[in-house]
């Protein structure tokens, strides 16, 4: 699936605006890190791109099919929250299949096939036998497995996930960077990452696009931003982390 | 080490004498001439009406001050709007309003001389006096428990939750049927429990408004008075221990719910 | 944008902005209607009435000698109510906080049983209580001291019904002190007392306030509880709320309005006033830190 964001623009309150006229391509099945500082609109723009947040003008075009006016649920969209979000009482296994469980009537795979899916994903994440346990009761890096299986049981047209590993500590946050790489081509599903964590956009992702005050800054991959910065900005943001 | 045991005598002394001893007389008086003449003066005609209309009350009002507690919460919770915080102040008006002033605001506006009930008049329907007037006054009296319960649950938690059933494809009604409501279940089972209290309790307010016709628009806190009035002391009492005890009940469950659900402050 | 937008329009708007959410327009829908209907238009009916009355007529009903009566008999009533309140709602408060013994719990939850109890329960209980022959009318009746059916009646149904507000106001900030401050002033060479007058109380302060004025406003309005125990005799026993009735029962609605729209003004006055007050009380402690 290819997205082009084109010319999104977004304010709060109508005064500041997050986000200002920004454009930007993310390619089929890539793995494409938004990178900057807090307060550069790379939450807003994930936001807007998942739907939990409209913005005042512009489009998104998904595979030539305007999306703009879809709402969440209809964009079929995985998300992973910075918070991971998973519902507490429910257990593992209901977290996963909850998106199975909500299609519509014609859609919807019955209750034996929702099953054998939440199996197959939680092979997926190497969690075999977790699914009768509650959210409570898993580790910072089980429950972010979790959210990312939940994520990907829908068969998402597009990945998206906001900070997932800024609540792990630093070991696990490097064993999960390479599992969440590897699930991704795996599936091969599109996928947007935001954070503020160079050496993580850097690690995991195909191309990232540096954010500054609400535009890109600068977008190519990883050797290319290192090789030929485009800005001071970009320079310093490097060197700093 | 003096003064601690002093002051613990002291409180508990107040406690036995301002607080205790009022429910403890209740159950003396109504059993004084044994469970016989309680249970007959129970189940009289006139009391057992009281009864039945004030369960039919609580049964119509407490589910509409749900449904009305859970859209205000989730409204005030989960979006900012003009006149947000004007909501919040009307919602808790109720409690400091006095019973007698509520009953006759509701009969200067929905009584036969009011600008609405005189409206409405014409077409044969009357609201004060009878079952209507009681439950809108019921209304009034509980509509703040509800909302004051769930809002601080709903405030501080689950928004993150709700958006990601709704990029999961979930609609609007299964994220809050699914994923809204298991989390603020206790503190609506809370705030449900202590609106049935206030509903059946409620005597001023209902007395303003119910027309008082015997075995007819009395709940049992007016058919306690009547009785009362009529020198039927045991009847009152006896009246009295059905609501004492649901009163007892309520502070059960709620101590139940505090010390299994914390709910303030909630979140993991 | 329009030159004229309805504020349903700016609502909508504003959602887009701001939250990914549904339900906005039925569940304010909702609320909205349900307090209109319950909440503000019985108000603006009190509002209506009073304002067909004038001021002349007002000022005749309220100069009224029965009508005074009944408010200083309320009003004096509730403040020495709230007095009593306040000392012992301290007093449970704190051996509930900071002392450990058998029954704590069952003394907590029995702080609530006030409010659970319907009022008409409340006042029947209390005349069987202070009448004669009751258990403790008979033990003052030798002294000479008579409780039900006077004006102390009023009194103890006023103490018995508002009693949890004071308690329940204070407790939370007994739980918040630092006990380690009154170890401090303790070593200082302060006595117990004196630690109490002047590190626990200021603390304590907000809460005393907020308590005691709960508990005013909600004996100034009590009406079940007490109205079996005052005797109800015009200008001596006879409450506010009972005149309100009384005019009610007379069919004078202007005279049961003008009462009634008194208590209310004085009520929420109050709450207004404990509310600047407590936020003045907080910030200045506050800014003592």
């Amino acid at each position: 699936m290819t997205l082009q964001i084109e010319r999104v623009s977004k304010s709060f309150d109508g005064t500041s605006a997050v986000l200002e006229d920004t454009s930007l391509t993310v390619r089929d099945g890539e793995f494409l890190a938004l990178l900057g500082p807090s307060g550069s609109g790379k939450t807003t723009l994930l936001n807007v791109v998942s739907g939990l947040t409209r913005p005042e003008s512009g489009r998104l075009v998904l595979d030539g099919e305007d999306i703009t006016d879809l709402s969440a649920g209809r964009r079929r969209f995985g998300m992973v929250f910075q918070s991971y979000a998973l519902f507490r009482h429910m257990n593992v296994a209901d977290n996963i299949a909850f998106g199975l469980r909500v299609m519509d009537r014609s859609e919807r795979p019955s209750k034996a096939e929702r099953r054998e899916r939440v199996e197959e994903l939680l092979a997926m994440i190497d969690m075999v036998g977790f699914g009768e346990r509650y959210p409570a009761q898993l580790s910072g890096g089980q429950r972010q497995r979790v959210a990312m299986a939940r994520a990907l049981a829908i068969r998402p047209r597009l990945l998206l996930l906001d900070e997932p590993f800024s609540a792990l500590d630093a070991k696990v946050r490097r064993e999960l960077r390479d599992s969440v790489r590897d699930l991704q081509q795996r599936v091969g599903v599109t996928t947007i990452l935001v954070t503020h964590d160079q050496a993580e956009a850097f690690g995991i992702a195909d191309r990232v696009a540096i954010m500054r005050e609400g535009s890109i800054e600068q977008i190519g991959t990883p050797d290319e931003l290192r090789a030929h910065p485009a800005s001071p900005f970009v320079e310093s943001f490097l060197n700093a982390a | 080490m003096k003064a601690k045991h002093l002051l613990i005598a002291l409180a508990v002394l107040f406690a036995l004498v301002v607080i205790v001893l009022p429910v403890a007389v209740i159950f003396q008086r109504a059993f004084a001439e044994g469970f016989a003449v309680w249970l007959a003066a129970v189940s009289e005609p006139e009391t057992r009406s009281a009864i039945v209309l004030t369960v039919v009350t609580a049964l119509i009002v407490v589910p509409v001050n749900i449904v009305f507690g859970l859209c205000a919460a989730w409204a005030i919770a989960r979006f900012k709007f003009p006149g947000r915080r004007a909501l919040l102040v009307v919602i808790e008006l109720p409690f400091a309003i006095s019973p007698i002033v509520a009953g006759l605001c509701f009969l200067l506006v929905y009584g036969a001389y009011g600008p609405v009930g005189g409206a409405l008049q014409p077409y044969g329907i009357q609201l004060m006096f009878n079952l209507a007037g009681i439950v809108l006054v019921s209304l009034f009296v509980t509509c703040p428990f509800v909302v004051r319960e769930v809002l601080p649950v709903l405030s501080v938690s689950g928004e993150d939750e709700e958006r990601a059933a709704l990029t999961l494809g979930a609609s609007g009604w299964q994220m809050f049927r699914l994923v809204t409501v298991p989390n603020i279940t206790w503190a609506l089972v809370y705030g449900a429990i202590l609106a049935t209290a206030r509903a059946i309790g409620e005597f001023g307010a209902v007395s303003v408004v119910s027309g008082a016709i015997r075995g007819q628009t009395m709940t049992l806190p007016l058919q306690i008075e009547l009785l009362y009035n009529d020198y039927n002391t045991t009847g009152a009492f006896a009246a009295a221990t059905v609501l004492a005890l649901l009163a007892l009940v309520t502070l059960v469950l709620r101590g139940l719910i505090a010390l299994t659900h914390p709910v303030r402050g909630a979140a993991q | 944008m329009p030159l004229l937008q309805t504020p349903l329009d700016a609502l909508r708007r504003r959602r887009a902005r701001r939250s990914p959410f549904p339900g906005l327009g039925l569940t304010l829908g909702v609320s909205v209607t349900f307090v209109t209907l319950i909440v503000l238009l019985p108000l603006a009916g009190l509002g209506w009435q009073l304002s067909q009355l004038g001021i002349s007529d007002y000022l005749f009903v309220m100069s009224d000698e029965r009508t005074l009566a009944a408010l200083r008999v309320t009003i004096g009533a509730a403040a020495l109510a709230t007095v009593f309140n306040g000392v012992f709602g301290l007093l449970l408060a704190w051996v509930l906080v900071r002392y450990r013994f058998v029954g704590r719990s069952a003394l907590d939850a029995l702080v609530d049983l006030p409010f659970a109890l319907p009022t008409s329960v409340a006042g029947i209980a209390l005349v069987a209580l202070y009448s004669k022959d009751g258990w403790i009318g008979s033990l003052l009746a030798p002294l000479d001291i008579q409780i039900a059916y006077s004006w102390w009646g009023i009194v103890v149904a006023m103490v018995f019904t508002s009693v949890p507000f004071a308690v329940r106001a204070i407790q939370p900030l007994i739980e918040e002190l630092d006990p380690l401050e009154e170890a401090a002033a303790r070593t200082l060479g302060a006595s117990d007392w004196q630690t109490f007058r002047s590190i626990v109380l200021p603390k304590l302060s907000p809460g005393i306030l907020t308590g005691t004025g709960l508990s005013f406003v909600r004996s100034l309005g009590e009406f079940g509880a007490v109205i079996f125990i005052a005797g109800n005799i015009p200008y001596e026993t006879e409450i506010a709320s009972l005149l309100i009735m009384i005019r009610l029962d007379e069919f004078d609605y202007p005279a049961a309005a003008a009462i009634a729209g008194t208590m209310l003004a004085l009520s929420l006055v109050l709450l207004v006033l404990i509310n600047i007050a407590q936020t003045r009380l907080y910030r200045r402690l506050e800014g003592g830190q």
